[in-house]
């Protein structure tokens, strides 16, 4: 009972802040040459409607690197921004000593569309947590200002930066990383800090410590640099959805105008004449070189753009599209066939990765076919004995990793064969349809 | 033509410098050979594996990568006084262990006066990336349209002891264990862009030198 309130309750909370979340945006590429940089993706030209870019692979080494580059780019086009898009499973996809590609290739996909990273990061010349610090240039002093206020954290409201020159387009009524507007453009969002609320001494950024003071733990802009092997970051969040929204809303910066686009990502397969193209050398870790060009005053364009990647790094890649959920149920942490004696403790966990599907409308089973018939979970998180389905929860989807839904001795269990199946709907009307399953078979040995 | 003649200049200043000596740093005797930096270095491989004396490192080489995130090891090389030298690649990487070799001590000779050039002595990165945002702002003044920029590039760190190598008996402690460092984001792009800069040129032109070492067929993986 209270092992599903706390899964409902998990679900509940995701739920509430995506629905009260509003978007925050961050910094654009080439905001060293003026502080009000927009930079727009390649092809821009002011004209409203649908955006087309290529990407293109010059040379493919890993064949799976094919998926993990659609991935990335499904997630781009889908602009869903989530909260805890840092996965560091104990039993993750990732090995320890690897990094995983499609995580890499996302952020730097999103430089290559125009976004920045929204703090100070490498190129400032800071090391250590100096340099998640919200993004500034130096102010009159020549130098960068960096306290990180009462609360001590850096990147925060009240990191007290004198005179640097803010670059990071915050969100006026909140200033808060983590939200979600209706409109975002610059009427609502701005980089001048008298637009902060009141109180708020500097604009806040999206990185892990801003996070957990606001109560939103493993959560981090995809364009925050820096991720440890062994990680996973495949999913937006809220700032860099924001930033993207902000240049879309056009050359005049007002959304719902003549010149908003939206933004098309579309693979080319194998090439070296698309607009982005992905390709391998041996130097550095990976990144993306853009030319563009200023076609108005604080306005750029994004010319070509070209990631690289150095080939003696070991990469993951993600096997997975992401245009599916992936479901996972296990016992006492192992998946597939599994046995367990009587005189073990059963501790049954359910984890779903809901890919660029997060926050559709699902409705969400559990089912164990026994040896003294069949069961399933309801709402009160009891297995309940009928032949037809009972709905577990009906909601969006939304991450679950490696979350309990039974821990319980089983010497309970009579011996024999328990197939145990997870399963969520693509839609929310309480018909069984298991559009997406994950499943574990049981064997209870006396 | 303008940028011709400061490139020509630059070009000039390298060559006076890999043939010049610093005179507190080099004995009489070492001053008629060649110290061309434009031909690699002469890497042994190691005659003995022995436990590295930290007292002893000349130079530290490390390659700060963008992508991973703070506090993760880095490629890395560090030549001692007596020529041998560790390259480290980290865990996350195909080359990943440690590797032994040892530079000719005529390399090392040849890579010790390019190290205590007075430029690169001298070189405050501060106050040099101060005139490049200068020279940023005069060129897209000139030409305000096409601009490049280039995300997560590698910050190159070096770390020299310039009073290490053949020590004086003499010299205090304090002398012996001064320190000079050199960290550059973006080297290599900053090079092709400015020419002109004769420190980062200068550096530059040591760190392709080191990394030939850290890809020398020449290294010995050590368990």
């Amino acid at each position: 009972m209270t092992i599903w309130r706390r899964f409902l309750g998990k679900v509940v909370f995701a739920i509430n802040l995506a629905m009260l979340t509003s978007v925050q945006a961050g910094v654009f590429m080439l905001s060293e040459q003026s502080a009000n940089v927009i930079t727009y993706p390649t092809g821009y030209n002011g004209k409203g409607g649908e955006l087309s870019v290529t990407i293109g692979i010059i040379a493919a080494p890993e064949p799976e690197m094919v998926i993990s580059t659609l991935n990335a780019i499904n997630t781009w086009n889908n602009l869903r921004p989530v909260l805890g898009n840092i996965v560091r499973r104990s039993n993750t996809d990732v090995p320890t000593g690897q990094f995983d590609f499609e995580s890499v290739l996302l952020h730097e996909l999103g430089h290559c569309i125009g976004l920045n990273h929204p703090t100070m990061s490498s190129e400032s010349g800071l090391s250590g947590a100096d340099r998640d610090y919200t993004k500034t240039m130096r102010g009159a002093n020549n130098m960068f200002d960096l306290h990180p206020g009462l609360d001590g954290v850096i990147g925060s409201e009240d990191d007290q930066r004198a005179d640097d020159v803010n670059l990071f387009w915050f969100h006026r009524k909140s200033n808060n990383p983590f939200t979600n507007a209706p409109i975002v453009d610059s009427t609502s969002y701005s980089r001048n800090l008298q637009d902060l609320p009141p109180g708020h001494l500097f604009a806040a950024n999206a990185n892990l410590e801003t996070a957990r003071l606001l109560g939103v733990g493993n959560s981090e802009a995809v364009m925050q640099q820096g991720i440890a092997a062994g990680e996973t970051r495949r999913a937006l969040s809220m700032d860099d959805v924001a930033t993207l929204r902000l240049a879309m809303s056009g050359f005049d910066g007002t959304a719902r105008t003549d010149d908003d686009f939206t933004l098309a990502l579309e693979f080319a397969d194998i090439t070296n004449t698309a607009d982005i193209t992905i390709g391998f050398n041996t130097t550095g870790f990976a990144s993306c070189e853009i030319n563009a060009v200023e076609v108005m005053p604080g306005r750029f364009v994004i010319r070509k753009a070209n990631i690289h990647l150095n080939s003696n790094v070991n990469w993951h890649f993600n096997t997975v599209s992401n245009t599916k959920p992936v479901l996972e149920i296990a016992a006492n942490q192992a998946t597939g066939t599994v046995d367990v004696t009587q005189n073990e403790q059963l501790l049954l966990d359910v984890s779903l990765m809901p890919g660029i599907r997060e926050q559709d409308s699902a409705d969400y089973w559990l089912r164990a076919e026994t040896p003294v018939g069949l069961y399933w979970l309801n709402e009160q998180l009891e297995f309940v004995r009928s032949n037809q389905p009972i709905r577990a929860h009906g909601g969006p989807l939304v991450a679950l990793d490696r979350f309990p839904v039974l821990n319980a001795p089983a010497n309970g269990l009579p011996p024999g064969e328990y197939s145990v199946t997870f399963a969520v709907d693509n839609n929310q009307d309480e018909i069984f349809d298991s559009s997406f399953v994950g499943h574990i078979t049981i064997n209870v040995v006396p | 033509m303008k940028k011709q003649v400061w490139r020509f200049a630059v070009q000039v200043l390298l060559l006076l410098v890999s043939v010049s000596v610093s005179p507190s740093m080099v004995s009489a005797a070492d001053q008629n050979s060649s110290g061309s930096m434009d031909k690699p270095l002469e890497i042994w491989p190691a005659s003995e594996v022995s436990q590295p004396d930290e007292s002893t490192i000349l130079l530290h080489y490390v390659h700060l990568l963008g992508g991973p995130r703070e506090g993760m090891t880095n490629p890395s090389l560090t030549i001692y006084q007596d020529g041998h030298l560790r390259v480290f690649y980290p865990s996350y990487m195909k080359q990943s262990g440690t590797y032994v070799a040892s530079l000719s001590p005529a390399s090392l000779k040849k890579l010790w006066r390019a190290l205590t050039d007075q430029h690169l002595l001298k070189f405050d990165p501060q106050k040099v990336r101060s005139e490049l945002s200068l020279l940023q702002k005069r060129d897209s003044s000139e030409q305000p349209s096409e601009v490049q920029s280039k995300s997560d590039e590698v910050t190159t760190m070096m770390e020299f002891y310039p009073n290490r190598y053949q020590p004086s008996p003499t010299l205090a402690q304090d002398a012996r264990n001064e320190k000079k460092r050199i960290s550059w984001y973006g080297l290599k792009s900053d090079v092709m862009r400015y020419e002109t800069i004769v420190e980062i040129q200068l550096f530059y032109a040591v760190c392709e030198q080191l990394d030939a070492i850290m890809q020398s067929d020449q290294l010995e993986q050590i368990p």
